[in-house]
């Protein structure tokens, strides 16, 4: 004896319900980490490097820095701060990552690593983009 | 007369529109999650306390910093780096030059104070610190330009 298919579910129709809900799931999750990394890491044009490692820790402070016109602009996981607020803003922080804008000169940059070396940071961790390290435009 | 139901026919609205539609916001998803990753991270120290070089005292008896200074400066609308090993040398060549002068040495107990003069960028720095770190060089401390 045959037996007769569920109510709803013909013959070559299978039920989508649980794989749009998978995919539904992974929607949402990769909504929220695509959001808290973009807070996290405002866009900026790196250095590059050949070196490194890629172990970016969560709770570390990322501190971005970059020029917006003439001015140096701050922020901490992506809440603008002062450089007088930086200290502050990276207190509770376990380690500090620096993200600064690879044509930012050297001179317009050492203010902000010396206001963190002020606060106690004894050490960053610098995040450039990966690079097969090709020096030849240098 | 009534109508024979297809036994194809499934109740309720067509799903495979929906699906579709999903599939692609779950890719573009999964696509900019992985643009926005590849990140390097480079050990960097700071220096412990700074001091005001105009106060900073000379001791006639103190033995030499066993710590290099390497400085990136730039010549001509170049950059160059100084401070490891005798004379200038261009960034571009300066792969070369650090594996030359790092040959044979404990580098484990070298120390580098690297910085920027006028001019110099940030990935000049950072590209003279990917060298370093690539030769070995562990105890890199950034400091003043």
């Amino acid at each position: 004896m045959r037996r007769r298919r569920a109510t709803g579910e013909a013959k070559g129709h299978p039920n989508l319900t649980p794989m749009i809900d998978v995919v539904m799931c992974l929607i949402i999750f990769y909504l929220l980490v695509g959001q808290m990394a973009s807070d996290q890491r405002s866009a900026l044009a790196l250095p590059r490097s050949g070196t490194g490692d890629d172990h970016a820790d969560a709770l570390a402070a990322f501190v971005n820095v970059r020029l917006d016109g003439n001015t140096l602009a701050l922020d901490v996981d992506g809440v603008p701060v002062s450089l007088d607020q930086l200290g502050r803003a990276i207190r509770a922080a376990p380690s500090v990552h620096l993200r600064a804008d690879a044509a930012l000169t050297y001179e317009r940059l050492w203010p902000v690593l010396d206001e963190l070396a002020r606060s106690g940071v004894r050490a960053v961790r610098v995040a450039a983009e990966q690079s097969t390290g090709a020096f030849g435009e240098f | 007369m009534r109508r024979h139901r297809d036994p194809r026919h499934v109740e309720g609205p067509n799903l495979a529109p929906m699906v579709d539609v999903v599939l692609v916001i779950l890719i573009f998803f999964m696509a900019s999650v992985a643009f926005v990753g590849p990140e390097w991270f480079l050990p960097a120290a700071l220096p412990a306390a700074p001091l005001d070089p105009s106060t900073a005292k000379a001791d006639p008896y103190a033995l030499p910093d066993p710590t290099l200074r390497v400085r990136v400066s730039m010549v001509d609308d170049r950059p160059v780096v100084m401070g490891l090993g005798p004379g200038t040398v261009t960034l571009a060549s300066f792969e070369a030059h650090a594996r030359e002068q790092l040959q044979g040495i404990d580098i484990r107990t070298i120390r580098v104070r690297l910085g920027g003069d006028s001019g110099t960028t940030w990935q000049h720095v950072v590209a003279v610190q990917d060298v370093l770190t690539r030769h070995g060089v562990r105890q890199i401390s950034l400091e003043s330009p």
